[in-house]
């Protein structure tokens, strides 16, 4: 059985810390001794974690990773991260879970930009809000989120799922402008207001408007496909989400597909 | 200032007598001396077993302007690997390594100098962004610079040239460029196409005429050739031809050498001019063709623009080209921009492959025109960095010229039909160690005018790279054992040691400034800065360049007119 680990914060970093390098399967064979000993950079410098954070053991059953603190200097939490858990009790930095294939991650509290960009599995839960870029690509990457879960309990900014590929992503607030840009498959579903130009560029995947129903932009247009069934087996895995997805199955959504600017074939599921 | 003595080292400096020869060389405050052999040195390094060469030139290399930061932009996952935990605690210079293609001005800088060196200079100035482009030349650490002035394609030139205006005219502007811009030489891109293309010309041949100006490509050659040969600048008018990478553009690249009619002009990446349209492909190499008329024409220099197997991006002002390129980007985005209305630029990533029939072709082509010219001090090595591939690859590209067997290990390994069929497999030369030393420092500081650069002469510039002398000369090339600038050593074994300011070099034509009221009033009416504010003063390139020292390269008027 592996160790867990409890990093309980000293103080505030003065400066952004990448965190990258701290893994739940890379702290997992380590003395606490180790783990306080290693080095993550800080701003143009390194730094140890034991400088950071006081190391605390745990009982744990498996690769496990605690942190307590204001984390929103830390960048980086769980990126890359293949397995393993970690959950932060306090605000995060930017890149949240990003290119992470496996594990687990829950934060309660805020998270930065690009909070699960380029997730290829895994799932990352986020307490409170998520800033701009969420479940996106890498700047200048073709690809964004590509596999794996996202959970926002609180509002996420613009550009969620930009490019997004595969994988759920779910909102349970309000998402701003430019929702779903460029989206080229996966699953969204939001149950909060709606920014400006959602959709805009999408070619293929779908969204779920189970809140706030967004106007239909000129570019996307209404199908008369019989979706009952599909909707039946999509509804009930949205259930699992929690309340505001609860009771999906019994509201039969019309179905538009857009952004014709585009490919076209990304449909808006809006319940009745 | 302290003297220093590098002994006992093998000095390859093929601009004087004796190259080859073991002999000390002597620094004093920043310059080369000559010093009796007892005379004492503040210190002195044992270069015994080691190569001492001027350090590199190179004078084609995109470093500073808009499109250079458009193509960082545009390509951030090329810097992402920079961000690795484990380069925290390293020199930022040895951030590594995938950064090459659009590397940020202080990694330019710092892996210059650790390949040996100590300039670089950028080719394609707009006029519009020439205080950009200072600016970011002047962030570069370490290596000295300059800049072309791009004309051709720019409304006020085509204009005159439609009216008929006086050549004196048209002369007197171009010396009014150089003088506002700072810049070291004039460039031309595509002349009159990146215009043309705005009025929706797709093409335009050497001998075709511009839709809206009826101005072609040849009479603006000629004209801004001439221009430059009467205001007496060194460096010949810096030509990137008509057609580029177009099958068969040879003929327009044959038509340019012509049109020139004996001026002198410098004719850039040619590698990517130099295709017929023979074979089953309709896409040959025409190197041939172009190294006979090299030779033949001792008014042409060159430079190479060898393309290298792997990610890059090509940044270009030629618009029109990078349109039609635009389809082959890799990854799959590219920028297009006007400038001004008097420029163009386009930034297309590539990925070159050994597999294809075309890049392994350009890939052959280009080393086929450096191992065929007969005389090196007009074959100046490079990559057009970053369109042929990075700067970084100056050393495994070295190789290839001086070593057969690598040569051909590697022609082994591109697409078969050009391997079997190509020129390259049967040219047996092997470049020299002097011809090296002439591409890549004597013959573009010669080129350029930059007449205590790029040799070892007593009052040449201390910039001096030492090399330890190895069989594979890659990895020679690659970690010098000292670099110098100005006689302070920058670079040991491939770690920068000090990062002092470079200078930038100028031309100041004399011209006749009457010609200023006639570019007021086009500003006046036509321009959206206003003409007081285009020209930089001397302190303000002082400001842009951070108070690098400013070299004036000396212009010769009337001598060679
Ligand atoms: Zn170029």
């Amino acid at each position: 059985m592996s160790e867990a680990w409890l990093l309980r914060q000293r103080s505030v970093p003065a400066l952004g810390v990448d965190f990258s390098a701290v893994s739940p399967s890379r702290v997992a064979a380590l003395s606490a001794d180790e783990v306080a000993r290693l080095t993550v950079p800080m701003g143009r410098e390194a730094v140890a974690l034991g400088e950071l954070f006081e190391v605390v053991v745990r009982k744990g059953d498996g690769p496990a990773l605690r942190i307590e603190g204001d984390c929103s200097r830390l960048h980086g939490i769980g990126r890359g991260m293949d397995g393993g858990r970690i959950v932060v009790d306090g605000p995060v930095g930017d890149y949240l879970g990003a290119e992470m294939t496996a594990g687990e991650i829950r934060v309660d509290g805020d998270a930065g930009a690009l909070a699960a960009c380029a997730l290829a599995g895994g799932r990352i839960e986020i307490g409170g809000d998520v800033g701009d870029f969420a479940a996106s690509a890498l700047p200048g990457a073709m690809d964004g989120m590509r596999g794996g879960v996202l959970v926002v309990r609180g509002s996420a900014g613009k550009r969620f799922g930009d490019r997004m590929r595969r994988g759920t992503a779910v909102v349970h607030g309000a998402v701003g402008d430019f929702l779903a840009s460029r989206m080229v498959a996966g699953t969204i579903a939001l149950a909060g207001a709606v920014g400006e130009h959602p959709g805009f560029g999408m070619r293929r995947g779908t969204l779920v408007f189970a809140g706030d129903r967004p106007r239909v932009p000129d570019t996307f247009s209404p199908t008369g496909h019989d979706i009952r069934v599909f909707w039946a087996l999509l509804a009930r895995s949205l259930a699992a989400f929690g309340a505001p997805f609860g009771g999906l199955a019994g509201r039969l959504p019309e179905r538009v597909v857009g952004d014709l600017g585009a490919d076209g074939k990304g449909e808006w599921l809006l319940p009745a | 200032m302290s003297s220093l003595r590098l002994a006992g080292g093998r000095v390859i400096d093929p601009a004087n007598p004796d190259s080859g020869a073991l002999r000390d060389v002597c620094v004093r405050d920043g310059r080369i001396v000559a010093m009796a052999a007892d005379a004492p040195a503040d210190a002195t390094i044992d270069c015994g077993g080691c190569l001492v060469m001027a350090g590199g030139i190179d004078l084609h290399t995109h470093i500073g302007g808009g499109k250079v930061n458009l193509a960082r932009l545009l390509l951030p996952e090329l810097q992402r690997d920079c961000c690795h935990p484990d380069a925290a605690q390293a020199w930022p210079a040895r951030l590594d390594p995938a950064a090459h293609v659009t590397p940020g001005t202080l990694l330019t800088g710092y892996r210059y100098a650790q390949m040996g060196y100590t300039s670089a200079f950028e080719p394609a100035m707009v006029p519009a962004n020439a205080r950009h482009a200072h600016m970011e030349m002047g962030d570069v650490p370490i290596l000295d610079h300059g800049a072309y002035v791009m004309l051709g394609s720019d409304e006020l030139l085509l204009r005159w040239m439609a009216e008929g205006k006086p050549f004196e005219q048209i002369r007197d502007y171009v010396g009014w460029t150089l003088n506002a811009t700072r810049a070291l030489g004039l460039k031309v891109v595509n002349p009159g196409g990146i215009s043309a293309f705005k009025f929706n010309q797709r093409k335009l041949d050497v001998d075709e005429e511009h839709v809206h100006w009826r101005t072609t490509p040849r009479q603006i050659l000629h004209t801004l050739a001439r221009s430059l040969v009467e205001l007496g600048v060194p460096h010949p008018l810096h030509i990137h031809g008509s057609n580029l990478g177009v099958a068969g553009n040879i003929e327009s690249t044959l038509a340019t050498i012509d049109a020139l009619e004996g001026l002198p002009g410098h004719l850039t990446h040619i590698q990517f001019h130099a295709y017929g349209k023979e074979g089953p492909k309709k896409f040959s190499s025409a190197a041939l063709q172009l190294v006979e008329a090299v030779n033949a024409n001792p008014n042409i220099s060159i430079d190479v623009g060898q393309i290298m197997f792997g990610q890059t991006v090509t940044a270009s002002g030629d618009t029109m080209r990078q349109l039609a390129n635009a389809d082959h980007a890799s990854p799959r985005k590219w920028i297009g921009a006007d400038i001004e209305c008097d420029a163009g630029c386009g930034v297309v990533p590539f990925r070159y492959k050994e597999q294809s029939y075309v890049n392994a072709l350009q890939w052959a082509i280009g080393l086929e025109i450096f191992l065929l010219v007969q005389d090196p001090w007009r074959v100046v090595l490079t990559t057009d960095h970053p369109n042929g591939g990075p700067f970084t690859s100056y050393p495994h590209l070295i190789r290839l010229l001086m070593d057969r067997e690598f040569r051909n290990e590697q022609l082994a390994r591109i697409h078969p039909e050009v391997a079997e069929h190509c020129a390259l497999k049967d040219i047996t030369r092997e470049l020299s160690l002097d011809e090296i030393a002439i591409m890549t420092r004597a013959g573009p500081a010669r080129l350029l005018g930059l007449a205590d650069r790029g040799h070892l002469a007593a009052g040449a510039a201390a910039d001096i790279a030492v090399y330890r002398q190895a069989a594979d000369v890659e990895s020679m090339f690659t970690t010098p054992e000292h670099v110098f600038k100005d006689g302070v050593e920058v670079a040991r074994r491939g770690r920068i040691t000090a990062s002092p300011v470079g200078a930038t070099h100028v031309v100041e034509p004399d011209y006749d400034r009457t010609v200023e009221k006639h570019l007021k009033a086009h500003h006046d009416t036509h321009g959206s800065v206003r003409f007081e504010h285009l020209a930089i003063s001397r302190d303000e390139l002082g400001e842009c360049s951070r108070c690098g020292q400013v070299h004036v390269v000396p212009c010769t008027a009337g001598e060679g007119a």
